[in-house]
């Protein structure tokens, strides 16, 4: 029996990607579909001794869409992601341009700012509870050493300003990652394009703008993709460096979510909020797939 | 076709190897913890003597020297998040190990917030340890989630009993007065005064009324030095709950109305210290160690401050606190309060010694191991005789400010939704202390959260 | 790398060193928290949370340092974190680089689907994943091993790997592989012969990438793992934050033994990483 050329090639390409499929869908798929069945039930401290829990539609989601808590939680999410997003990409970005550039000292200084993404992100966030530290904080100090400032700016204190301040410490983490990830889709582009780019009389921008750019497109939109993803869930660091505060100013889905299930006994209001992160992110994964298939075709 | 085949399975199969590989490595680890705590014996005890006694006080894994041998009765595990006080734990794990041999004790230290989220995740998977310490108020919802089993009928005709205070047993009892736990240690709250900062302000003695300690405030606070008045706990979670109750009820407030004008007054005179300068809004952000280590670094003249900091300025800032400090009861406000904290210890659900660990309880809070344990942990009793047994907590001008504050503390619930309660206050405070809202829509808020819930259920009433 | 630069006119001398200044001034801004964390670890408890700010040690104390070290558990968290690490690496990458390979050299029905898989199935947030694997690792009996945080930290690495290494495969010309298959080579052995290694660059990535998110993973581990002999490294940090105050001074230097050895081998093995990044495989 002879198989057709393409079903062998079918055969092939399944054995590749079943494994890791497979293994997803077992670690995964009940952890979704716990969450997912928690959300149209009222399980809570109440209701889960007894087993009284019962089915209640889609109340939890109207219960949540109706809270001001977490409408600010859920603004606040998209502030979080946004601000990081658009600072550690085009930083990252930069970055990585800046450093394939050939001089001395690109290659260990791009290794060595590559540490704070190597630090697990409890003790960045200690860390940075630490440096934006009204008093006692380093950031105040420094800054008003240099001028900068007049007075101690209350950084944890104040809404706008703790906000700021996880973006900053994220983007600390965010920057060599996406550096790292963008560096890699450059090396991707061979040289001789640029050269006889440079051979037909096209300035620095211009090369960026026609050749980088499109060459980059598949690691941009992945690099944008899981940087989404992993800010939009981000849940360590403001778990540890703000608890949230002040006043839910810095509280996101993830932790919100966190404090209802493990805190209030809110079962399924906990994993409400959790399926409603998932729904946004899966909107952003349908979005990206319709990038990609576009390329793909 | 056929090789296709073997080749898939192949891939698969190798695949399948490396995961088995790894659950070798996983499962000798899993094997290896069995190991360990079944024979305890000499290997543990040479660790034991390399360490000395630096392991416990960072307090994990107790060691055969700590707890006793195996003693042949059934190994039982105990979780606490006991950190400068696990010694004496272990102690009296010890003594009861050796003299009985129907379980072994074997306690572990998990820390705080990992013990709630394991209680969590145990009321749904049944995976709980035997015997589990929690923090008091937090009892009743785990009563609640089934996290500890009922242990009344090993309870019914303990005389002991009637010896308990009435505020931490209520703390281990459900609405129908079923027994889940026994109380194990009290402490309550008072003003911590740096006597030197003080009579340099020309203030002889620490302040009485909300009065006295308002003006030691204004006098004490030096702002080109950065010294505060005041400094205390008003994080966003339990601590910052408990540091407010002083003053909600010494105000002539309760939990139930908290909207009212005398719950006002209370938050006002806390947002007003804020306002004049006399405590730092990071009081927020402060939990009651950063609070502690505030007054330590000399940046605060008065805390209010916890039983158990009196351990620490023994021990660990002995060296750092240079001047002279003066304990003093809450400062009265309408009428003299304060507030109960401590931890409880209760039997989990689905532990197959569930008298067995009940009577290890009992044994614990006796009378006299309740004393000795209290005296070297430096912890409130929580039952009368026990403060009969020994002058520790009269001679200590420390403790006994303490102890007889006791007279007038507050217990926090107990409520199944205490969480959600204590959320709705800290919340409040932490509103009007940042100046985000007044103090009385503040409190409106939260008594607006409050309500329904101690509607539904009310908070038991205590003598 | 750098002694490969060859610089020969004075314009380019010239732009290297601006070049040059303006990497040194990035690197103090990325490495100052650094330095602080170093600067606080040696640090005495008063001064570590006193009134004045001070950038360097005023009281050198080893003190931190010493306290972690005798931690009777130190030496049993590092080899946790190190199994964990390397167990977790090990998963993500047996998986995740087929699947990556997979999904971008064949064109099979369904690719959308699988694609959208992997992406969907990192979208819980990991507090809320807790509860329900905790309940599969018990049926599993995975609870108390270095599996059970493994095979968690893992699914968060595989769509990572699937999601960075899939335009990685795409972008390797097919004549490479066609070349070797005319050349005898199966499906398999071309796959790890040629393509893997055509692809280093990414390859590189995502093993560091996979081998931190274990390194630095505190959540599963914790939860799946209560017993103190079982904990890793990062668990550890905890002790030292507590109702006694934080302990600002250790946990400093808690962070840079965490840190620490993360970087020592990524000096050792810069060569090749960063080599690797620049090198171009996919280059032909």
């Amino acid at each position: 029996m002879k198989m057709s050329m393409a079903a062998k090639k079918r055969r092939e390409g399944y054995t590749f990607i079943l494994p890791g499929f497979i293994y997803m869908l077992v670690v995964l798929g009940y952890p979704l579909i716990y969450n997912f069945v928690l959300s149209f039930r009222n399980v809570n401290v109440k209701t889960f001794k007894g087993g009284t829990d019962v089915f209640v539609g889609l109340s939890n989601y109207i219960e949540l869409f109706h809270n001001e808590t977490f409408l600010m939680v859920f603004k606040n999410t998209f502030i979080f992601t946004i601000g990081c997003l658009v600072v550690q990409f085009t930083i990252g970005f930069i970055f990585a341009l800046f450093f394939s550039k050939k001089f001395t000292l690109a290659g260990p200084i791009r290794g060595m700012i590559l540490v704070g993404y190597m630090m697990p992100m409890s003790v960045t966030a200690l860390l940075g509870k630490n440096m934006f530290d009204v008093s006692s904080g380093v950031i105040n100090d420094l800054f008003m050493k240099i001028g900068l400032i007049n007075a101690p700016v209350e950084w944890l204190l104040n809404g706008s300003t703790a906000m700021i301040a996880i973006i900053a410490v994220n983007c600390w983490v965010g920057i060599p990652f996406n550096m790292l990830l963008l560096t890699s889709g450059l090396t991707g582009i061979s040289t001789e394009i640029y050269e006889s780019a440079e051979v037909d009389g096209a300035n620095p921008f211009q090369r960026f703008l026609y050749i980088t750019l499109p060459l980059m497109k598949p690691a941009i939109l992945s690099v944008l993709m899981l940087g989404f993803i992993y800010t939009f869930k981000a849940f360590d660091l403001m778990f540890v460096m703000t608890s949230g505060g002040p006043l839910n100013s810095t509280d996101v889905l993830g932790t919100y979510a966190y404090t209802l299930s493990f805190k209030q006994y809110e079962f399924s209001l906990g994993s409400t909020a959790a399926i409603i992160l998932f729904a946004c992110l899966f909107i952003v994964g349908l979005f990206y797939l319709r990038l990609i298939s576009k390329e793909d075709d | 076709m056929k090789r296709k085949v073997v080749k898939t399975l192949a891939l698969t199969m190798t695949s399948a190897m490396v995961l088995t590989m790894t659950a070798g490595c996983g499962s000798s680890g899993g094997s290896d913890t069995k190991t360990d705590s079944t024979d305890t014996g000499t290997e543990d005890t040479a660790d034991d003597a390399d360490t000395g006694s630096t392991e416990t006080e960072t307090g994990t894994k107790a060691t055969a020297a700590d707890i006793g041998e195996p003693n042949g009765g059934k190994e039982v595990t105990l979780w606490h998040y006991f950190e400068h006080e696990a010694d004496a734990l272990n102690a009296v794990v010890k003594k009861y190990n050796e003299e009985q041999s129907d379980i072994y004790i074997v306690p572990t230290f998990v820390s705080r917030d990992e013990l709630m989220k394991q209680y969590t995740i145990g009321a749904v998977s049944g995976e709980l340890p035997d015997i589990g310490m929690v923090d008091s108020p937090d009892m009743a919802s785990y009563i609640s989630l089934g996290v500890f089993a009922d242990i009344t009928e090993y309870l019914e005709g303990w005389s002991d009993l009637d010896q308990f205070y009435e505020g931490p047993l209520s703390s281990c009892m459900d609405a129908d007065g079923k027994y889940y736990g026994l109380p194990n240690n009290s402490n309550c709250l008072a003003l911590l005064c740096n006597m030197d900062l003080l009579k340099a302000a020309g203030i002889e003695n620490p302040p009485t009324t909300w009065d006295e300690f308002k003006e030691a405030c204004e006098k004490t606070t030096d702002e080109a030095n950065g010294v505060y008045g005041f400094a205390m706990s008003a994080i966003a979670n339990e601590e910052g709950t408990f540091q407010f109750i002083p003053w909600l009820y010494g105000a002539g407030a309760d939990i139930t109305d908290v909207s009212s004008d005398k719950a006002v007054n209370a938050l006002t005179f806390l947002s007003d210290l804020v306002k004049d300068g006399y405590m730092s809004k990071e009081a927020v952000n402060w939990g009651q160690g950063d609070a502690y280590n505030a007054w330590i670094a000399g940046k605060a003249a008065m805390l209010e401050s916890g039983t158990w900091q009196i351990a620490t300025l023994d021990t660990d800032n002995k060296d750092d606190v240079t001047w002279e400090y003066k304990y003093t009861p809450m400062p009265k406000g309408e009428q003299q309060a304060t507030v109960i904290g401590g931890e409880n210890f209760g039997v989990c659900s689905g532990s197959e010694n569930v008298e067995e660990c009940a009577e290890f309880l009992k044994y614990m809070q006796s009378a006299q191991n309740t004393a000795d344990w209290c005296e070297i942990a430096g912890k409130l009793p929580v039952r009368a005789d026990a403060v009969e047994l020994k002058d520790f907590w009269t001679a200590d001008e420390r403790y006994k400010v303490f102890n007889d504050s006791m007279e007038f503390a507050v217990a926090r619930g107990p409520h199944e939704s205490w969480p959600t309660i204590s959320e709705a206050l800290y919340k409040a405070e932490q509103a009007a202390l940042l100046g985000d809202k007044d103090p009385a829509e503040a409190l409106k808020e939260a008594q607006a959260t409050i309500s329904p819930i101690l509607e539904e259920t009310p908070i038991a009433v205590q003598k | 790398m750098a002694g490969k630069v060859k610089i020969t006119s004075s314009k380019e001398k010239r732009r290297n060193l601006i070049n040059c200044v303006i990497a040194v001034i990035v690197a103090i801004l990325f490495l100052f928290p650094i330095y602080w964390i170093l600067a606080m670890s040696f640090k005495s408890d008063a001064e570590s949370f006193g009134k004045l700010v001070t950038y360097y040690p005023h009281n050198f104390t080893l003190e931190p340092w010493i306290k972690n070290f005798q931690d009777a558990e130190f030496l049993s968290s590092l080899k946790n974190s190190i199994c964990i690490a390397f167990l977790s690496m090990v998963i993500s990458l047996v998986f995740g680089i087929p699947a990556a390979y997979g999904m971008g050299r064949y064109k099979v029905p369904g690719r959308k689907v699988f694609l959208l898989t992997f992406l969907v199935t990192q979208m819980l947030p990991a507090s809320l994943m807790l509860t329900p694997m905790y309940l599969i690792f018990n049926k599993l009996h995975l609870l108390g091993t270095y599996l059970g945080p493994s095979l968690a930290i893992a699914s968060g690495s595989v769509p990572f790997i699937v999601v960075t290494l899939r335009p990685y495969f795409k972008s390797v010309p097919t004549s490479l592989d066609d070349a070797a298959r005319i050349d005898g080579c199966g499906v398999f052995r071309s796959f790890f012969k040629i393509m893997i290694p055509a692809i280093k660059t990414g390859v590189i990535t995502v093993v560091v990438i996979s081998f931190l998110g274990g390194w630095n993973d505190l959540a599963y581990s914790m939860t799946f793992n209560v017993k103190p002999d079982m904990r890793p490294l990062t668990a550890n940090i905890y002790k030292f934050q507590s109702k006694y105050g934080t302990k600002w001074n250790c946990i400093m230097a808690y962070g840079a033994i965490l840190v620490l050895p993360v970087i020592l081998l990524f000096v050792f093995l810069q060569k090749y990483i960063v080599g690797g990044l620049t090198a171009g495989a996919v280059k032909e």
